[in-house]
């Protein structure tokens, strides 16, 4: 597995070219710390990282991410996305000593494969990208929701990591899924 | 002198096509619309978005869906993409009797519904125009197929409707355009269904959606949203079709922001004399004047209107001699079906988002002495299967990084799925009347007292149970049933309250869709309906209002209304 740990140069460089994503400008205070900015960023890079196709910071997903907490997020669910991404740096804390920001990408990677155990293992009651965030879910689940939701709906991975069509023209109903691309269709 | 010689009051589906069929026949026409414009084209203001460029990528705004639709956002397909489109429950709330919920989705705008229907269109066969009569549950109806038959061909020759011709008695075919695909897993379900009931039978579903071009109206082009607008015209509403037609003659006034009141009747030339309108925008009211009007506001907005048009001659509303204005209300039962997983075809694909879906017609109680269920009346599905795309696989897949990332290029194999909509009796007690509670214009809010019984119960019951072994014969795997409870009105298909009927002491309107009671009155959406079926009913509205169009016009001109 690729473990892509950023410098925080070269993160804050990956913010400012996504930051012309088309995400408008909310005149609202921000809902991050610019440590909690950062966590978000890193952690999103990691669940959608840079492949054959730009990864989660370059199609916009840390800005998008944090104004679904702001505009999306009911309080509560605010602050339960907040105590998780502390609950975060707890983790890496009683493993190593450390916050996650401070951790090696080996070391961050230990700590989140025991997360999505948990995350994969609990039965939410919805599970389609749109729903409302599930209370009781883990942590991990919900960022997920909101890092898979901001690619795959973003320009570049609507557009570069999926097929898009959005005027097919014509409907076939059997054609093999190596002849349509190799892709799915992002909507 | 009347202003106009005919008011139609609505302009969706059938306010539509009474505006098309009166101003052809040379009428000079006034529709009333509640709502606001909505034009062609440039009113579709969603249409083209891309994903990234949608409010919140299209997540719903809870917080405005909860305090602003509460009601309409439990409406398929409703979404912040079409949100526009649909009445605001805040703005113009209506009354549920306590412990009976009813949903009445609405639109608001020019078009009303027919910018968000599903498009679904099929004719009903005598099976249906005779239900009445044989189980002895509502009044019979006072015409047969081969009276509507007709008006099918009529309205289908113009909306366009694509379909596969089947030679079914029970679900007669229309004029079709070419039919769409069914996908190959469709057709796998399709081939082991029929294998195992010989009876039952999967086609593509009709839908009036262009696969040729007709007229200016370009065939679809498989972009997947229809309920944002279509510009090129490829599915039937007002706006693309019915609408044009109508300004082409010269003939047709459209006014909007204005919410029809009530009707004035005047007891000696037993006529409505004029038509009361409330502007939405600054309140003031207006009437005017017409030989004929047609109430095409959809059901219950017209039923409002009749149940508001109280006068000493009628106390109890315009045209309810009969008593039963407002009873016998009826939608269809929906939510209940089942969905699968369909395996073995994990390098299989499509090309296009098909705007349509495949359809099951109804097997039960065919009157044939072979089908009988444990209930009365039948039900038919609709369904489709999909490939699980990545908005549903994100939770199905463990991990993260560049293995989750490649997997969630791939969709995880496909599933089925298919929902009933069933008959509903029509029952005295399912009705709307109006409430004390006003609105923001001072009219009377309506009020619903509907519940479902037992006969539809057991035809929920049969619907699961049937779902859940079809799919089992069709070779699904993973099954699970959709079993909530049902909440009437969710269907959108609305039926009842002013029904059609020989018999004066026991119907509103004549075979003509005329009131019994008032010779230049005609009603024909779905408030006409003595009974419901279980096909979707759009159709129907149209070819009852052509063909009532046609009758009020040569009893106009032979000087009888």
């Amino acid at each position: 597995m690729m473990l892509a740990a950023l410098g925080a140069g070269q993160l804050l460089s990956r913010l400012a070219e996504a930051a012309d994503s088309s995400l408008p400008v909310s005149s609202s205070a921000a809902v991050f710390t610019e440590a909690q900015r950062q966590k978000v960023a890193q952690l999103a890079e990691i669940i959608l990282p840079s492949t054959d196709t730009p990864g989660a910071i370059a199609a916009g997903v840390p800005a998008f991410i944090e104004q679904m907490v702001r505009e999306w997020y009911t309080p509560a669910e605010r602050r339960s996305f907040l105590e998780g991404l502390d609950e975060l740096d707890r983790s890496c804390a009683t493993r190593y000593g450390k916050a996650f920001l401070e951790c090696t990408g080996q070391q961050r990677m230990v700590v989140l494969m025991e997360m999505d155990e948990q995350a994969h293992a609990y039965h939410s009651s919805g599970g389609r990208i749109f729903d409302a965030p599930d209370e009781h879910a883990p942590f991990l689940l919900k960022f997920k929701q909101l890092s898979v939701a901001g690619y795959y709906t973003s320009q570049i991975g609507a557009t570069q990591e999926l097929s898009y069509n959005p005027v097919p023209n014509r409907y076939e109903g059997d054609v093999d899924f190596a002849s349509a691309g190799g892709r799915q269709w992002s909507f | 002198m009347a202003d106009f010689d005919a008011i139609v009051v609505g302009s969706g589906i059938t306010g539509g096509w009474a505006a098309k069929e009166l101003t052809e026949r040379g009428l000079k026409v006034l529709m009333i619309e509640r709502g606001r414009p909505i034009e062609h084209r440039s009113g579709y203001t969603t249409e083209h978005l891309p994903p990234w460029e949608i409010p919140l990528r299209n997540f719903q705004d809870r917080q405005l869906n909860a305090s602003d639709y509460p009601i309409q956002s439990q409406a398929r397909g409703f979404d912040a993409t079409n949100r526009h489109f649909w009445n605001n429950d805040r703005e113009n709330p209506y009354v549920q009797a306590p412990g009976q919920p009813f949903n009445w989705l609405r639109a608001d705008g020019v078009g009303g519904r027919s910018l968000l229907w599903g498009r679904h269109c099929y004719r009903w066969s005598d099976l249906d125009f005779t239900a009445n009569k044989r189980d002895g549950h509502g009044n019979d109806w006072p015409i047969r197929y081969r009276d509507i038959e007709p008006w099918y061909s009529h309205v289908e020759r113009f909306i366009g409707i694509s379909g596969q011709a089947e030679g079914w008695a029970h679900l007669p075919d229309s004029v079709f355009q070419p039919p769409m695909q069914l996908n190959v897993v469709e057709k796998a379900f399709k081939t082991r269904l029929e294998a195992a009931y010989s009876k039952r039978r999967v086609t593509i579903g009709r839908v009036a959606n262009l696969t040729e071009p007709l007229d200016e109206r370009a065939s679809c082009h498989y972009c997947g949203p229809c309920q944002r607008g279509c510009s090129a015209g490829a599915y039937f509403s007002t706006q693309s079709s019915t609408l044009p037609a109508a300004m082409k003659t010269g003939r047709l006034t459209l006014i909007t922001h204005s919410v029809v009141e009530s009707l004035d009747y005047d007891p000696k030339s037993k006529r409505i004399s004029g038509v009361r309108v409330v502007n939405t925008q600054d309140k003031r009211r207006h009437k005017f004047t017409a030989k004929l009007v047609f109430l095409c506001a959809s059901t219950f907005a017209s039923l409002q209107v009749l149940l508001n048009s109280r006068s000493e001659s009628h106390p109890t509303g315009l045209a309810n001699s009969s008593g039963t204005l407002g009873r016998y209300i009826m939608d269809h039962l929906h939510g209940h079906g089942a969905t699968g997983t369909m395996p073995g075809f994990d390098n299989k694909y499509y090309v296009g988002n098909r705007p349509n879906t495949f359809y099951l017609p109804r097997f039960r109680n065919l009157d044939d002495g072979k089908t009988e269920a444990d209930f009365l009346r039948g039900y038919g599905f609709q369904g489709a299967a999909a490939p699980i795309d990545w908005s549903s696989n994100w939770q199905r897949m463990p991990g993260f990084g560049a293995d989750y990332k490649r997997a969630l290029r791939k969709p995880g194999g496909w599933r089925i799925f298919m929902l009933a909509f069933g008959e509903c009796l029509p029952y005295a007690d399912n009705r709307v009347s109006l409430d004390e509670k006003r609105d923001r214009f001072d009219i009377p809010q309506l009020r619903f007292e509907v519940t479902y019984r037992d006969n539809e119960r057991r035809m929920g019951e049969d619907i699961v149970r049937e779902s859940v072994a079809m799919f089992k014969a069709g070779g699904a795997t993973d099954i699970k049933p959709y079993t909530s409870a049902y909440t009437p009105g969710t269907s959108v298909h609305e039926f009842g309250g002013a029904r059609m009927g020989r018999d004066p002491r026991e119907s509103v309107l004549n075979e003509y869709n005329q009131a019994h009671d008032v010779a230049n009155l005609f009603v024909t959406d779905g408030a006409c309906m003595a009974s419901g079926s279980c096909v979707n009913p759009s159709l129907t509205f149209m070819a009852l209002t052509a063909r009532a169009a046609a009758y009020a016009v040569a009893e106009l001109q032979a000087n009888k209304i």
